[in-house]
């Protein structure tokens, strides 16, 4: 019988998915959301970790961002 | 983000939407008919033109013959508009074939309009009664400063040091999208108000008629004696006096609330009063495609991403202020510099980089204007198009994944039913895996309960 | 000769020059009544103005001596009061016309008996171009513009140097010509024009029809000439004439310096001022040195 798992469905370019591979890597056992990986720029992952992810990866966005020291 | 994207349609779309009848009892005026031919994709005015003589259906097969290979989607374009509203009547043929003909009522008119001309209900007035008319310079000032008096009281209303005759509740209407009223907060600009800002004049101006339309509408007011009027009104001529007495009770309250926009100017003499309608009047019957872009720019963009606008225009520093971070303001200059975070800022907002970039281009300064490109590309394509990217950089959508087919017909069946549905994310065929969006998730489902 | 890629444009807004034809001698002899042509036109006329706010007409007529404009839309004498039975636009061209040919008659040279004096096609061709100058410095969006050539004596080979020196300007513009042909034969003139400029030439066969073959045809704006089956040119007559007697001619001899065509032998070109037959003089004192 065909299964079908709900989820969120993750569509971004190589270096993203890998940050966000990692990031799964890096969470306890408990909240790891990643349920399949599809390809290097496709993942589908747990419902409601989307605003985690966005922050998380805003947050990776301003650490690597250069501010001019006044 | 989901965006909010104001549709910039002219009140063609509401002509459109009438019922057959009204339609067809507008197209005996052949202004209207004029005005709607000039709102058509310039192929679709080409088929007008080619079979206004002709009085027999023609083959839809014949129609198709005329066009090139490439123009095929631009003729589906055309037809589908011209049968929309309702100038081209499609009918069958005793063979089964489809057939257009022109709306013999639209035929009539326009055959009238080119033999014949066409003539104005109403004579402009001599001169001797005319005094002080106004120059054509002044009165498209005149016209532009109530425009942005207008817009400028539209969003801040704390702004306009003398503020217009509209009543309050018909300004409401106007702020419906454009303004999020919260309970004791200050009214704020919704997606689709940034938005508006952006769009050049002419989108506002039929964005802000076709409100006006909807809410006479609701008050009880006939759209189409509404929309002939204003349609009329758009073939007189720039500048000429036309007195009040030739218009009805209808027609001169609507003419009073067209003055505050900038539409038309009101003047008394001591043997009469008229209205003069300026160019915001008669840009009412040009369609979307024409040169909006006419009028002088003032903002000239530079690569070190400094923006120099020569306006004095407060609307204009607002607007400015929606993505760029304004340092100073001079006597005739605004001087800013687009900025990460002023970007950033615009862009949780709602504003599009390609709405940017439109606005820039549009409003170059003539000085500018003539470079190739008017705004510089290590600005445009290489920062703010690159800044909007770097946002966007993972897009994430609620789907279902289907594993454990049991055949490979069924894992083809329920892709095409996916893909039918516009729903199929992603497959792997080898494994007979697929990922389909929630929102087609349903009609996969019944699918496959039909299979067992 | 490959003929001009047309400019790509992204709307239809459009100037369209129209040179009128209006030799007495020709209209005088032919089948089909001036009156009846003019009527047509005028009314393709009001459709180009009708298909948009911002399009542009202007009409040179073309007499045997003369050529003059007759009609500007643009201009404000058009805003006067309508007769009730047809637009100021008809009452002023047709006033203008009136005065151009009655000018054009007292500019009449004597011609020889038996033939049909040609129009004036270069003079009409160059004032065309003209305007269509001016218009591109008129403003930051000029209109699209293009000629029409509505044309019905025969070529005049005198003109053949100023027609061409038109054409190639139009060309060099990216300026279309478009030619509406009602005379007996082909005009080779016309049909090398639209050739080289990317127009269309047509002959229209009936001309009762002529409005649905101008509506049908030259209607069509230059950005959706792109989509539409339109007439293309079938075998274009490149025959030059001589720049000395002005008369066609299939073989003869040019100046390899500026490309000047001459039906007999001559020792200097005389449109650059090279002087002919030096590298054959050359050559045979050369051989005859040799053999001495």
């Amino acid at each position: 019988m065909v299964n079908a798992t709900k989820g969120v469905f993750i569509s971004c370019d190589i270096p993203m998915a890998q940050y966000i591979i990692n990031m799964n890597a890096s969470m306890p056992a408990s909240d790891k959301f990643i349920i399949h990986i599809l390809d290097n720029t496709h993942m589908f992952v747990q419902p409601h970790v989307e605003q985690m992810i966005r922050s998380q990866i805003a947050k990776f966005r301003e650490d690597n961002t250069y501010v001019k020291p006044n | 983000m989901p965006e909010v994207r104001i549709i910039a349609k002219n009140f063609m779309d509401m002509v459109a939407s009438m019922q057959a009848m009204k339609l067809d009892k507008l197209y005996e005026n052949g202004f209207i008919c004029e005005a709607i031919l000039r709102s058509l994709p310039p192929l679709a005015k080409k088929y007008v033109i080619q079979m206004l003589h002709i009085d027999v259906p023609v083959a839809a097969k014949l129609l198709e013959e005329w066009v090139l290979p490439d123009g095929v989607s631009k003729h589906r374009v055309a037809i589908d508009r011209l049968v929309q509203l309702r100038v081209f009547l499609e009918a069958v043929d005793r063979k089964n074939e489809k057939t257009y003909k022109v709306n013999p009522t639209f035929q009539r008119s326009l055959q009238k309009l080119l033999v014949q001309g066409g003539t104005l209900p109403r004579e402009s007035m001599p001169s001797n009664i005319t005094v002080r008319l106004p120059t054509l310079e002044n009165l498209e000032a005149y016209a532009l400063e109530q425009w942005e008096c207008f817009l400028l009281q539209l969003i801040s209303p704390s702004q306009v040091e003398k503020p217009l005759n509209i009543s309050s509740s018909l300004m409401k209407v106007f702020q419906r999208r454009i303004l999020s009223h919260r309970d004791k907060e200050a009214p704020k600009l919704t997606e689709s108000g940034f938005q508006f800002l952006l769009m050049d004049t002419n989108a506002q101006l039929w964005y802000i008629i076709r409100e006006y339309i909807s809410n006479s509408e609701e008050r009880g007011v006939d759209a189409a004696e509404l929309i002939s009027f204003m349609l009329e009104l758009s073939f007189h001529v720039i500048g000429e006096a036309y007195s009040i007495n030739t218009l009805t009770d209808f027609q001169r309250n609507i003419i009073n609330d067209l003055a505050d926009l900038g539409l038309v100017k009101l003047q008394q003499g001591r043997k009469g009063s008229w209205f003069i309608p300026t160019k915001l009047a008669t840009n009412l019957s040009m369609s979307l495609s024409d040169s909006s872009s006419r009028k002088q720019g003032f903002v000239v963009v530079e690569t070190n991403f400094r923006v120099y606008a020569y306006s004095t225009s407060k609307l204009h520093c607002e607007i400015l202020r929606l993505f760029s971070r304004v340092e100073y303001q001079l006597p005739n200059l605004i001087v800013g510099a687009i900025t990460k975070e002023s970007l950033y800022n615009a862009f949780e907002n709602g504003i599009t980089a390609d709405q940017i970039v439109s606005f820039l281009q549009q409003n170059a300064h003539p000085r500018v204007a003539e470079r190739v490109p008017s705004v510089p590309e290590n600005v445009t394509d290489q920062q703010i198009r690159l800044w909007e990217a770097d946002l966007n950089r993972v897009e994430m959508t609620e789907a279902h994944y289907y594993d454990e087919f049991p055949s490979r017909d069924v894992f083809e069946g329920a892709c095409d039913c996916a893909r039918e549905w516009n729903g199929l994310l992603w497959e792997d065929s080898k494994k007979m895996h697929m990922v389909v969006k929630t929102e087609a998730h349903h009609h996969v489902r019944e699918f496959l309960r039909r299979q067992k | 000769m490959t003929s001009a890629p047309s400019k790509l444009y992204a709307d239809d807004v459009s100037l369209l020059v129209v040179t009128l034809d209006t030799n007495p001698f020709f209209w005088s002899t032919f089948p089909f009544p001036f009156a009846d042509f003019l009527s047509q036109v005028l009314a393709f006329l009001n459709s180009i103005l009708l298909l948009g706010q911002l399009n542009q007409v202007i009409v040179i007529a073309t007499g045997c001596n003369s050529c003059g404009y007759v009609f500007d839309s643009t201009s404000d004498k058009n805003h006067g009061s309508t007769t009730g039975t047809m637009p100021a636009l008809y009452s002023n061209l047709l006033h203008n016309l009136d005065q151009f040919v009655a000018r054009d008659q007292q500019l009449a040279s004597p011609h020889t008996p038996g033939t049909v004096p040609s129009s004036l096609l270069s003079g009409s061709l160059s004032m065309a171009l003209c305007y269509i100058q001016r218009a591109f410095r008129s403003g930051p969006m000029p209109p699209q513009p293009r000629i029409l050539c509505l044309q019905g004596a025969t070529d005049g080979p005198e003109q053949y140097v100023a027609i061409m020196n038109a054409i190639f300007s139009a060309q060099h513009s990216v300026v279309p010509i478009d030619s509406c042909y009602i005379g007996s034969n082909n005009s080779a003139f016309l049909q090398q024009a639209s050739y080289i400029t990317g127009g269309i030439y047509y002959k229209p066969p009936q001309l009762d029809g002529l409005y649905q073959y101008l509506s049908t045809v030259f209607a069509t704006d230059l950005h959706s000439r792109a989509f539409l089956r339109l007439p293309k040119s079938v075998g274009v007559d490149f025959r030059a004439s001589c720049f000395c007697h002005k008369q066609t001619i299939d073989m003869g001899y040019v100046c390899s310096v500026c490309l000047s065509i001459f039906c007999e032998h001559h020792d200097k070109c005389s449109t650059c001022g090279s002087v002919f037959g030096q590298a054959q003089l050359d050559a045979s004192a050369a051989d005859r040195k040799r053999k001495a």
